[in-house]
């Protein structure tokens, strides 16, 4: 990298020799980051806005050569980016005052989520904690150890929030406890 | 139990199937790769000449794609900008407000994953020491706005003392602006110490910190934007952790999660940014960074005369919504000499569009 600088009307460029590899990486995970965030959101622009702030991110690490896992990494840099929690307040704020004055009112994620399923809906109900978890443990079937390296907790916390989310689902669709 | 595991699988995996990627979003991500990638400097050839002041920047690291590389004991530097390269991410919120001719010293080295040089922990800085002992560096302050705070980077002269820049940018976001630009850090918050360890700034401050408990979330989040922006102004910093008398915190204002580091998100930062103002035969151009949903940054230069000579736009090179980065040459000339103004505003797309945001900057034309 860096080895093509040239100047083009008073500003230096540098070339990007490895971007083609990076996109063939990217063309490899995008679309299960792109679920995975859509599922933990449940906003398709938000997810797409994460996934590719997640993917600037891993870029500078990859380019490195630091990265090991890329699918473990780019779902952990995912998690992190959309449960990022400036990012839900302030995308909150702003998403509010689009809808301010508009005719279809205002409106919460959850019926932003086209609720089809009360279930999927419910989700959004639950703590950022509990829904990754969730997510993760019963979209992309990942193991408890797995599942607490992507979030950056301990399996207990994992196998904690899980627990509260599944129960918290089940109230919130009406079915009881078993 | 397996039942209601089951059927959640199944509507978790029907509602993703329906997730098509969107094939700009590659578009987006390599644009902002290559952004990273390029060094703007100006060179001597043409060279700025008529631009009146030249910010000293803080230029925490000058080579390519500098923020990729690992914390180096020699990394933060402080570097007297004149028609020199700067790094995208270091960059001044009002650069030609007031000139900076002055040779900036060179601070002390930052030791690796060690404690900064410690101070006299004196509370205030003064600015006009002499100019031997003055350094220049960015910390993130607060402008509130309509809608909220949001914060941005500011150049603040402190005193050099003994302290090292990590440490020296803290002290400068406690200290503050003045006008537009504050801190949200209470009086009296004092900065103990700064260690950067393994990607992290950990910056250790005064029980004072904690005496904003009246303040809502928003300014919790926005006084956590301010330290994890000013942390990752630094090269191989990517988040901030706040210790309060030398120990970790979970929770300081009472709205906010402090257990684990913070780190910087864009969304934070004021919807428009102008960065820098060049003059150059008698073209003003300008350019900076803006949060858009519509692409789009309003813009206007005014005359020394308090006239407006120019109404115009800029395009934010990506779509909405993202942070991405904008430049205008103005067609009008700024023929005559004194102090031009160029403001810059978000604009309200009815209904749509987030709250109006303006910012503007000065450059003087002898």
């Amino acid at each position: 990298m860096g080895d093509g600088l040239h100047v083009v009307a008073g500003t230096m460029i540098a070339s990007v020799p490895d971007t083609e590899d990076f996109s063939a990486l990217y063309a490899a995970h995008h679309a299960e980051a792109l679920r995975v965030a859509y599922l933990l959101c449940g906003h398709r622009e938000r997810a797409e806005d994460a996934v590719a702030d997640a993917f600037v991110k891993v870029w500078k690490v990859w380019r490195r050569g630091d990265i090991d896992n890329p699918r473990a990494y780019i779902r952990r840099a995912v998690v992190n980016q959309v449960n990022s929690r400036f990012r839900r307040l302030a995308l909150e704020r702003r998403e509010a005052q689009r809808q301010t004055g508009d005719a279809r009112g205002a409106r919460s994620d959850i019926e932003g989520i086209d609720d089809s399923d009360e279930l999927v809906a419910a989700l959004d109900r639950l703590s950022a904690r509990q829904r990754t978890a969730i997510v993760l443990r019963y979209y992309l079937d990942l193991s408890e150890a797995d599942a607490a390296d992507a979030m950056g907790v301990s399996v207990g916390t994992v196998k904690s929030s899980v627990s509260r989310g599944l129960e918290r689902l089940r109230a919130l669709v009406g079915q009881e406890v078993a | 139990m397996a039942e209601f595991e089951d059927r959640l699988r199944g509507a978790l995996r029907a509602r993703a199937q329906g997730v098509r990627p969107d094939p700009r979003t590659w578009q987006r991500i390599e644009s902002r790769i290559r952004r990273r990638q390029i060094l703007t400097w100006a060179a001597p050839a043409t060279a700025v000449a008529a631009v009146a002041a030249v910010a000293v920047l803080v230029v925490p690291q000058l080579q390519e794609g500098g923020d990729d590389v690992e914390l180096s004991p020699d990394e933060p530097e402080i570097t007297e900008e004149t028609d020199e390269q700067g790094d995208e991410e270091s960059f001044a919120a009002e650069p030609f407000a007031e000139e900076q001719t002055e040779s900036a010293p060179e601070p002390e080295p930052l030791p690796e994953g060690e404690e900064e040089a410690p101070s006299e922990g004196e509370d205030g800085q003064e600015d006009d020491q002499d100019d031997d002992a003055e350094m220049l560096v960015t910390a993130y302050l607060v402008r509130s706005a309509g809608d909220g705070f949001y914060v941005e980077p500011a150049e603040v002269t402190l005193g050099l003392e003994t302290t090292g820049i990590a440490r020296a940018s803290m002290e400068a976001l406690v200290v503050g602006g003045s006008g537009e630009l504050i801190t949200l850090a209470p009086d009296g918050t004092r900065v103990l110490g700064a260690t950067i360890s393994d990607g992290v700034l950990k910056v250790d401050m005064s029980e004072e910190v904690r005496d904003s408990s009246a303040a809502g979330a928003e300014a919790e989040e926005a006084f956590a934007q301010q330290l994890a922006h000013t942390a990752a102004q630094f090269d191989g910093v990517e988040a901030v952790e706040l210790l309060v008398g030398g120990s970790g915190i979970d929770e300081l204002w009472g709205h906010l999660d402090w257990s684990q580091p913070i780190e910087p998100d864009d969304l934070a930062l004021s919807p428009v940014v102008i960065e820098e103002i060049e003059v150059e035969d008698g073209t003003v151009t300008v350019s900076g960074q803006a949060t858009v949903y519509e692409a789009t940054v309003e813009l206007r230069l005014i005359n020394p005369d308090g006239a407006v000579v120019a109404d115009t736009f800029a395009n934010a090179e990506c779509g909405a919504p993202c942070r991405g980065e904008w430049e205008h040459a103005f067609e009008a000339s700024a023929g005559s000499q004194g102090t031009w103004t160029v403001e810059a505003s978000q604009p309200q797309v009815t209904d749509e569009g987030p709250a109006p945001f303006e910012t503007s900057a000065e450059v003087t034309v002898d």
